[in-house]
């Protein structure tokens, strides 16, 4: 039978409920900690060559690749906004009006969560294409001419596409906080004189702020991290994007050491949004605690 | 000066009628208690007031006005709430600051009357705290201040005590008819609990299916029921069945499905009704007690058998057995204590004994 009392182990005590831990810790080091920790390392080598730890690789990037890191990092803080924005006025209406319309939209905008991001890139490349249906449609109104249509495999395309995905899945987390909030702290904020802006943006915004930092995250950190979309609609062209700069590097240079510090600058860009939703949930579990 | 009539009001959810042509004044300074069973309409009535609930036919006005189809946020209205719902990511001062910014008030102004408000519910020393600090009554008292703060027309309650615990709830009753009484703020206050009712209340309107059954005066309520339903919905009552035999003056003495001539008030009622007398344990005196009030007469006096004795601290509470029925009595400071299967003699009290009709399927047509 084994005993729950702490055992003697050399010097200090080990309970043995620690070895419940091991496998959890063992996966968490073997599929995540080492592939990062390695890949860091890596961004100090210079692949193919002997030698020591070098800045080289990044001094490569800052040459190469400073316009690609400060475009990827635009269009993922502007469309990280975008999505934010445009999820929390649908959330709010899904929250807010009960009628066939938002029973309706609520239904099928959960849709392109289920897209895969390469068939939504298809989507987008055919759609936004010179003379894809956006073009067209644009043309038949008169809006656009089809000799000089709008270019939209740019930043504005990639915008595009990255909301028409992204959209739905920070609408299904903000939403459902939304549904949390209880009608009566509307109804509070109401009968003391407030009108709809002040309702989202002083009662129903903060009250479900844990929500809406979690979808934001979660958007920034796959937006960042999307391959698909950026190599289908820009491809090589500059400025493009970190993903497509580092499959590049691997599959017409084998660089990996170039490749690896590409993607050092994405782990940074992401770490400050990572370090800062860490610190809100300590900061709600300390509220739970001491409730 | 406020004053807010219903009138014929009408809500229905799908085919469930909710609310069936509700007339209803409550004057100036007002303390009106809408009491009543769960569905029985006063919560619909409190939240069509407040202009969360579109009213399907009548009107409400309020000080003359009619406020039916205005928006909530536009009818001047105080709100308290059974969760509170305090907003939980702001302080005590900014909860109660909230609809004074959106008056925008000057900062100097805001703080002034958060301020008094606070120190008006005795929270003064809490405006910095976070709802989640507070304990239950603490969070009621700020949400009556965030009610008040604004100077409302008028303030409707939605069961306001019913999350607190037994002892902070006899004390916020007080409380709350005390800041009534000094504001004047004509109020309707729904509650299921008649003693809350009876304490804080101005007026009463027992409800039932939509519908009033009574209103008035909470002694008159308690002591002149005019139906069964609301003789049965205020305090413990027993009822027995009869027939009225015959009146004798103020009295109608209704005569018992075992025989027994009961003497009582009952002033809605003619010979030969099916009638009941409601009971009241309060009213009755046991043994000794019994005997010395027979000199005065020996009208409602009978022999009854104890079925059930429970001591409950501060009374005895008896289950007796009378002819067929059961009747419940309780005495304070007894200095007998009754066995099961012991025969005493009761004598209920006729100044307080109501002889009603069953409920009346048209309710009152106030």
């Amino acid at each position: 039978m084994t005993s729950l009392q702490p055992k003697m182990w050399g010097e200090r005590k080990l309970p043995p409920y620690v070895l419940l831990l091991f496998p959890a810790v063992t996966f968490m080091v073997l599929m995540y900690a080492w592939p990062f920790i390695s890949s860091v390392l890596q961004s100090f080598i210079i692949s193919g060559k002997e030698g020591g730890l070098t800045l080289a690789n990044y001094v490569k990037v800052w040459e190469l690749y400073r316009k690609d890191i400060a475009f990827t990092f635009a269009v993922t803080i502007f469309n990280t906004f975008l999505v934010g924005v445009v999820a929390v006025i649908f959330s709010v209406y899904f929250r807010l009006r009960q009628n066939r319309v938002s029973a309706l939209l609520s239904a099928i905008f959960k849709l392109p969560i289920f897209i895969p991001f390469v068939v939504v890139s298809q989507m987008m490349n055919s759609f936004l294409a010179p003379h894809g249906l956006l073009n067209t449609a644009l043309a038949q109104l008169g809006l656009v001419n089809l000799d000089k249509p709008l270019q939209l495999f740019n930043f504005a395309g990639l915008s595009f596409g990255f909301a028409w995905k992204q959209i739905p899945f920070a609408v299904l987390i903000i939403h459902g906080g939304f549904q949390m909030i209880d009608n009566s702290y509307i109804e509070a904020a109401r009968s003391i004189g407030a009108k709809l802006p002040s309702v989202i943006l002083r009662v129903l915004v903060p009250m479900n702020k844990s929500s809406i930092i979690v979808a934001l995250v979660l958007v920034y950190s796959q937006i960042i991290g999307t391959f698909t979309l950026p190599y289908m609609l820009i491809g090589g062209k500059v400025p493009t994007t970190i993903t497509v700069d580092i499959a590049h590097r691997v599959n017409y240079f084998r660089d990996f050491g170039v490749a690896n510090a590409l993607g050092v600058c994405s782990y940074i860009m992401v770490l400050f949004t990572a370090a800062y939703y860490l610190r809100s949930k300590i900061k709600e579990a300390r509220q739970e605690v001491s409730q | 000066m406020a004053e807010l009539v219903l009138k014929d009001l009408v809500i229905k959810y799908g085919k469930v009628t909710a609310l069936n042509r509700l007339n209803l004044t409550i004057k100036d300074g007002e303390l009106v208690t809408l009491l009543g069973p769960s569905g029985c309409g006063k919560t619909t009535t409190l939240r069509s007031v407040s202009g969360f609930l579109p009213v399907q036919e009548g009107d409400i006005f309020l000080n003359g006005k009619r406020i039916t189809d205005i928006a909530p946020e536009n009818r001047g209205i105080g709100l308290v709430f059974q969760n509170y719902a305090l907003w939980p990511h702001m302080t005590v001062f900014k909860n109660l600051a909230f609809g004074l910014e959106l008056r925008k008030l000057p900062a100097e102004e805001i703080k002034k009357r958060v301020a008094a408000v606070l120190a008006s519910v005795k929270m003064d020393e809490y405006a910095d705290r976070f709802p989640r600090q507070l304990s239950g009554g603490q969070q009621q008292r700020i949400a009556l201040a965030r009610a008040i703060i604004l100077e409302p027309d008028i303030l409707l309650l939605d069961e306001p005590l019913s999350n607190l615990d037994a002892l902070l709830r006899e004390q916020m009753r007080f409380e709350i008819a005390a800041i009534h009484n000094r504001l004047g703020i004509t109020t309707m206050y729904v509650t299921h609990d008649q003693t809350e009712a009876m304490v804080i209340s101005n007026r009463i309107v027992v409800m039932r299916n939509g519908k009033v059954m009574q209103e008035g005066k909470p002694e008159d309520i308690y002591m002149r029921p005019r139906n069964k339903f609301v003789a049965g919905f205020m305090g413990t009552t027993c009822f027995l069945e009869g027939i009225v035999e015959r009146f004798d003056g103020e009295r109608c003495i209704l005569k018992t499905n075992d025989g027994f001539e009961l003497y009582g008030i009952g002033t809605e009622l003619q010979i030969g009704h099916k009638a009941y007398a409601a009971v009241r344990p309060e009213y009755i005196l046991l043994g000794k007690r019994a005997e010395a009030s027979y000199g005065s007469s020996e009208r409602n006096c009978f022999k009854a058998i104890v079925d059930r004795s429970n001591f409950t601290g501060e009374l005895l509470d008896y289950q007796l057995k009378l002819g067929s029925n059961f009747i419940r009595a309780k005495e304070y400071e007894a200095k007998t204590i009754y066995g099961i299967g012991q025969t005493v003699d009761v004598k209920i009290d006729e100044e307080r004994l109501p002889i009603v009709h069953d409920t009346d399927p048209e309710a009152v047509a106030v």
